[in-house]
């Protein structure tokens, strides 16, 4: 069997992916950009070929790191029954870390919540572990998300406050941006957005990132 | 007895390099092309572009 190397620039988002999470979502994928590293989604995965499983195994396998997000506990307003997803990928996340190999065993994980404890009433086998809190906030998670990808990679990031002076940058030029690609601004493809982003952060001149 | 083994390591995907960040100082690292987008690249930094172009 291949034995399939980490890799150290990616990073693996697992989240909820409706309306009301996705200004989150996106703080995520802009802190995970603007650090220097590349995200990783369930949502850059086509319908073809392998399950979604197998391609979920594939992703999780090839991430030295994950952000984990478990916000969503509440019923599915359609179905009326919970989503069971982000507790799923966490757990072959912490799986692989567990039981696999050398390159498996390396990777960090970040769990995030809208509160730091509430987690000791849905998924108490939690207990230990180190679970951060953004209240709901875009703002903190993607200060949360920077924040720990210094502390893990050990690499030399931009500020906190670098990073969030940027992301207010890139907010503000959102709508035109999804207005010239005749998007709307609030429903632009995860594909796409990465790349609108990681194109603006070429772009944007040096002064928006200066206090 | 000889053996053999049968794992092959293979390295995780090499990103490629957009370009760097002036604002931040930090490579800005492409996207997984697994999924194709919806838009072309070209159009996006065309898009982008227009748009910081208007805020000097």
């Amino acid at each position: 069997m291949p034995v399939v190397q980490t890799s150290t620039d990616d990073v693996f988002i697992n989240c909820p992916f409706d309306d009301a999470f996705a200004p989150t979502f996106r703080a995520l994928i802009f802190a995970i950009l603007v650090c220097g590293f590349r995200t990783r989604s369930a949502r850059e995965l086509d319908d073809g070929g392998q399950t979604r499983i197998d391609k979920i195994f594939a992703l999780i396998e090839q991430c030295r790191y994950g952000i984990h997000d478990l916000s969503r506990t509440e019923l599915d307003a359609v179905n009326n029954l919970p989503r069971f997803n982000m507790p799923l990928e966490l757990g072959l996340f912490l799986g692989a870390k567990r039981y696999g190999g050398q390159h498996q065993k390396v990777k960090r994980i970040l769990i995030l919540d809208v509160e730091q404890f509430r987690y000791q009433r849905f998924i108490s086998d939690l207990a230990g572990m180190d679970i951060h809190e953004h209240g709901g906030d875009p703002t903190r998670a993607l200060r949360e998300a920077r924040d720990w990808l210094a502390n893990v990679s050990r690499r030399e990031l931009p500020s906190a406050d670098r990073v969030q002076r940027v992301y207010k940058a890139f907010l503000a030029d959102l709508p035109d941006l999804a207005a010239v690609l005749e998007f709307h601004p609030d429903r632009i493809p995860y594909v796409d957005f990465e790349r609108v982003v990681g194109r603006w952060l070429i772009e944007a001149p040096a002064a928006i990132g200066a206090a | 007895m000889a053996t053999r083994s049968d794992t092959i390591t293979t390295k995780g995907s090499k990103p490629g390099v957009l370009g760097r960040s002036a604002a931040t100082g930090r490579y800005v690292l492409a996207p997984v092309a697994t999924k194709k987008a919806t838009v072309s690249d070209q159009r996006i930094a065309a898009a982008v572009k227009s748009v910081l172009a208007k805020k000097k």
